[in-house]
């Protein structure tokens, strides 16, 4: 009865089995993917709580993105390939335009020291360091192919004994783990909460792989002086959606941007990630936030500080702050409750993108189920229901599957008041503005 | 060794039998992604994205004889999502820019036809007409009874019908 349609149809499918198709493209597309597919580790991040991790109430937002593809400019390329050894740089800062121009405008500096201990060695690359932080570039080479390259007990201390006002620490290899190798590459970011006083360092760690276990200690002394912060005072308020929010000031150091945002308490909707936030300059050129790394400084509910990439060694004529897409939910949905006794979800936010898959006491897990890509830690913290806060053991999500993905929270069992509240840092759900404000 | 045992041992982690599986359906995913998303650049872009997740999900894959099908679905699946991408950025565009750009394509009737054909309808045209696949495999893949996939096979030719038809009363106008 379709005898048409499927006449139709068929044509169709002539028409385009006659279609000349670009074999070549297609199978490199296919290689990308598949490579794309090899490098992506089974589980993004599994972070566990130091007590040094985080200093005071400072909530760290921290993203692990991956590269999909390496793009530099003739300047930074011909800078690289100058140097031997620092080919490697592009890989691992190509996903951040302010460190590539650190390097570009030679603001970099080259340590390259190595240490040796029963096969496995250590070579302290570089470092880029400015008034309130630091990058570490650094290369663990063993004899034999090993799965894991774990650095733990990763410290950095001044050699003089002044304090360091530590506020957020991360170390990211760029390779993933589970292949077998004989070399990491890897950075190592500090991010201090007070201006740096001191020149002079040491850098303790243990690194731990199948066959080996070693502590380093390397020191080292800032020899480039560090370029002084640029600060813009703000104080714009800004309108999205009826949530009001207040741009105190923009704070431009070489390794990254700071925007220090304040959210009005009155708002209906509790306001977590500024999605899209980026700088403009007057040719368009965008630096957007930090792809791989701390995203945000969380001083409290209200209170965020955002991290851009920093366009320090541009001079632009004007600068706009421009965002369009924020995560929120209503106000009283900022906390997940759920009832550990019974296993049910007393509370989310709406759409039900959480389902319980398994609770006991010590640990809670749930699959969040998404229409957009969602690569966010969703909780920050979790108390019971008298408010006793509850120290988390670890809290984990695992890689996008086809729009879902595993999350867990895992804590000391013990007597709690039933039902838990997870409180959510992140969530799928989004209120959207055209907020452009001129900086400069 | 068979289509059938290369995709087992691709389940079980062979990359080389992964990558010999993918070469078979290549063509059949390329023109997939050619007709939904209509620019060669897209559409290699959809193959990248479709080889990753295929990867990423193979150890989901129960049945090896049912890879064909599988993996047309993922791509259709792609295609869905970054239409739906395309249309949110247009509408957030000048609308104007939009209309000037959906004229450039000359599309054949059956063409339009099938892009104004829900998803459901559209997949289900997709895998038997374009791919010839069998009711059996499409019901096995979507996981539901034969009667249903024909059931929305009617659906879906009935209303590629209306489709065409009303695209034939406005040209009389």
């Amino acid at each position: 009865m379709f005898e048409k349609e499927e006449k139709n149809l068929s044509e169709l499918k002539k028409m385009y089995e006659n279609l000349p198709f670009p074999e070549d493209k297609i199978d490199e597309a296919i290689l990308t993917g598949f490579k794309k597919a090899k490098e992506m580790p089974e589980v993004i991040v599994k972070t566990r709580r130091k007590k040094w991790l985080f200093s005071g109430l400072i909530a760290a937002v921290f993203i692990i993105g991956f590269l999909t593809s390496i793009r530099v400019s003739p300047v930074f390329a011909s800078y690289v390939s100058s140097i031997p050894g620092m080919e490697k740089l592009v890989e691992l800062i190509s996903d951040n335009k302010g460190l590539m121009l650190a390097v570009e405008n030679e603001y970099i500096q080259e340590i390259n020291t190595a240490q040796e201990k029963n096969g496995l060695k250590v070579t302290f690359d570089s470092v880029i360091a400015d008034e309130k932080g630091m990058v570490i570039f650094q290369t663990i080479e063993a004899k034999k192919k090993q799965e894991k390259f774990y650095v733990n007990d990763l410290k950095l201390e001044s050699a003089d004994g002044t304090e360091l006002e530590l506020g957020s620490y991360s170390y990211g290899a760029h390779k993933p783990h589970g292949e077998l190798r004989t070399k990491e590459m890897a950075t190592m970011d500090f991010f201090f909460e007070e201006p740096l006083k001191t020149k002079e360092f040491t850098l303790t760690f243990t690194v731990e792989t199948n066959d080996y276990e070693e502590d380093f200690r390397f020191l080292f002394t800032l020899e480039k002086p560090l370029k002084a912060t640029k600060t813009i005072e703000m104080n714009k308020t800004i309108l999205i959606e009826g949530q009001k929010i207040t741009i105190k000031n923009i704070k431009i150091y070489p390794l990254r941007v700071a925007v220090h945002v304040v959210m009005d308490p009155e708002n209906s909707k509790k306001i977590f990630t500024f999605e899209d936030i980026r700088l403009v300059d007057e040719n368009g050129e965008a630096w957007t936030k930090i792809a791989n790394g701390f995203t945000a400084s969380q001083l409290n509910d209200n209170e965020h500080i955002l991290y851009l990439q920093s366009n320090y060694f541009k001079e632009p004529k004007e600068l706009y702050l421009v965002m369009n897409k924020l995560q929120a939910v209503d106000q009283e949905d900022a906390y997940v409750k759920v009832d550990i006794e019974n296993g049910k979800i007393i509370n989310q936010p709406i759409g039900d993108h959480l389902v319980l898959l398994d609770v006991k006491n010590g640990s809670i897990i749930l699959k969040l189920k998404t229409e957009e890509e969602f690569n966010y830690s969703p909780f920050s913290s979790l108390r019971d229901a008298d408010g006793n806060e509850i120290e988390l053991n670890s809290n984990y999500w695992t890689e996008d599957n086809n729009g879902e993905r595993e999350i867990g929270v895992e804590f000391p069992s013990g007597s709690y008041k039933n039902p838990l509240e997870l409180k959510l840092s992140a969530f799928p759900a989004w209120i959207e503005g055209d907020i452009k404000i001129k900086v400069k | 060794m068979s289509f059938e045992e290369v995709v087992q041992k691709a389940i079980r982690g062979d990359d080389q039998s992964f990558l010999a599986a993918i070469q078979t359906v290549k063509i059949d995913l390329y023109k997939t992604a050619l007709a939904y998303l209509r620019k060669e650049e897209d559409a290699l872009e959809a193959i990248q994205e479709v080889t990753f997740r295929a990867y990423k999900g193979l150890k989901g894959l129960k049945e090896p004889s049912y890879f064909k099908t599988w993996i047309i679905r993922i791509m259709i699946n792609y295609c869905n999502d970054t239409l739906k991408k395309q249309r949110r950025i247009i509408l957030n565009d000048d609308l104007l820019d939009a209309e000037g750009e959906a004229e450039d394509h000359s599309l054949l009737e059956i063409e339009e036809a099938m892009q104004r054909l829900d998803e459901r309808s559209r997949e289900i045209i997709t895998l038997k007409y374009f791919h010839d696949l069998k009711i059996k495999d499409i019901a096995k893949t979507l996981d539901c009874p034969e009667g249903t996939v024909k059931t929305w096979l009617f659906k879906a030719l009935k209303s590629l019908r209306e489709n065409l038809d009303e695209k034939g009363g406005v040209s009389h106008v």
